[in-house]
């Protein structure tokens, strides 16, 4: 077994590091501010971190006071403590939420600068009922209810069409299974 | 019940012949574990050497060459307290699940593999595109025909075949 000391970015969340490396490269300005709405222990900023010049200087979220970061948290329930922040000051928002992504989406897109990226992880949990806020904006609950099947194989589609209808018209994506990783910049 | 360790012959271990796991793609892997860290995890087999618990670790023991092994005998199970315990043992592990958080804090993706995770599981190399996104393509239209009107269900389907409609029908 190698040494845990030398994670590169081969080690495993490097489609997710990846991305946020790109996001960073958009912007452009050596202090980076990000909300990491999902921060956990901080671990997948903190590998970015080590990989760009750039000073991130990042607010994480996390709901599990267990969990210990380098970074600056505020533990709590995030849906309850998005409202309070003031998130145009941004210029990341990560939403890598294992689940829905589009819900918390949808109540920051609005408060957001122009220019802002928007990171997200989404996961129709495993493949069963799809998030409320996607199936409602897009198709309708009823229908769904009736017929889950027909969307399920479309839920790339569904929530796609769900950022369409928040108006971002272009994103940088990768899918696998039930999991979309992506990300879009908020533009007027 | 009694419980002990004791010293057996590996060729004197029974293995349970109505054993429901299909263990033979696990063989190697275990075996590898074995030879990288040891034979940590004792056997377990009841007061006849029929295995309770371990039929890959045993498989995997032979193929390694060992001849002897240290085994958990347990004595004085019902045949449904053993039957139970074989399901469980295995059953149980499967409820489990991993946290993907602590795992790429703590290895890469190739020891992950390493370790026996599926390249899907970890995700690598994933092909990443820029796209433009559009509104929903489809509308979708969910009839409910009376048994009556059977026989409009069949200009539906033509319909629906004509334009290149996916549809679906209930079987009556």
């Amino acid at each position: 077994m190698s040494s845990r000391t030398t994670k590169t970015l081969n080690s495993f969340p490097e489609n997710k590091i990846n991305i946020r490396l790109e996001a960073i490269s958009k912007i452009k300005k050596d202090e980076i501010y990000v909300l990491d709405c999902f921060h956990g222990y901080g671990n997948l900023w903190g590998n970015v971190q080590k990989l760009t010049e750039k000073k991130i200087i990042l607010l994480g979220l996390e709901i599990d006071q267990e969990k210990k970061s380098k970074f600056n948290v505020v533990y709590g329930d995030n849906k309850k403590i998005i409202p309070s922040i003031d998130v145009s000051k941004y210029d990341i928002i990560d939403v890598d939420a294992f689940g829905d992504a589009y819900s918390y989406i949808k109540k920051i897109y609005q408060l957001v600068s122009d220019g802002t990226i928007i990171i997200y992880t989404h996961i129709t949990v495993n493949m069963g009922s799809m998030n409320n806020d996607v199936v409602k904006d897009v198709i309708g609950l009823n229908i769904y209810k009736k017929c889950k099947t027909i969307f399920r194989s479309r839920f790339v589609d569904i929530f796609e069409a769900a950022l369409y209808g928040l108006g971002v018209r272009e994103v940088v994506q990768m899918q696998k299974n039930n999991k979309i990783y992506g990300y879009f910049i908020k533009k007027d | 019940m009694k419980k002990e360790y004791i010293k057996v012959k590996l060729n004197d271990i029974i293995h349970f012949e109505r054993n429901a796991r299909k263990n033979s793609n696990a063989v190697d892997p275990v075996a590898k574990s074995m030879q990288r860290t040891g034979y940590l995890s004792p056997i377990v087999v009841d007061e006849n050497n029929v295995i309770l618990a371990g039929h890959t670790r045993a498989l995997a023991l032979k193929k390694m060459g060992e001849k002897e092994i240290e085994v958990l005998r347990v004595e004085g199970l019902t045949e449904e307290q053993k039957q139970e315990y074989r399901i469980r043992d295995n059953k149980t592990g499967e409820i489990a699940e991993w946290d993907f958080e602590i795992l790429e804090a703590d290895f890469s993706s190739d020891e992950l593999i390493d370790l026996g995770f599926e390249e899907s599981e970890i995700e690598k190399d994933l092909k990443k595109q820029t796209k433009n996104i559009n509104p929903y393509q489809f509308c979708h239209i969910l009839v409910s025909v009376p048994i009556g009107d059977i026989e409009k269900v069949a200009d539906i389907i033509k319909y629906c075949e004509a334009n290149g409609y996916e549809y679906e029908q209930s079987n009556n």
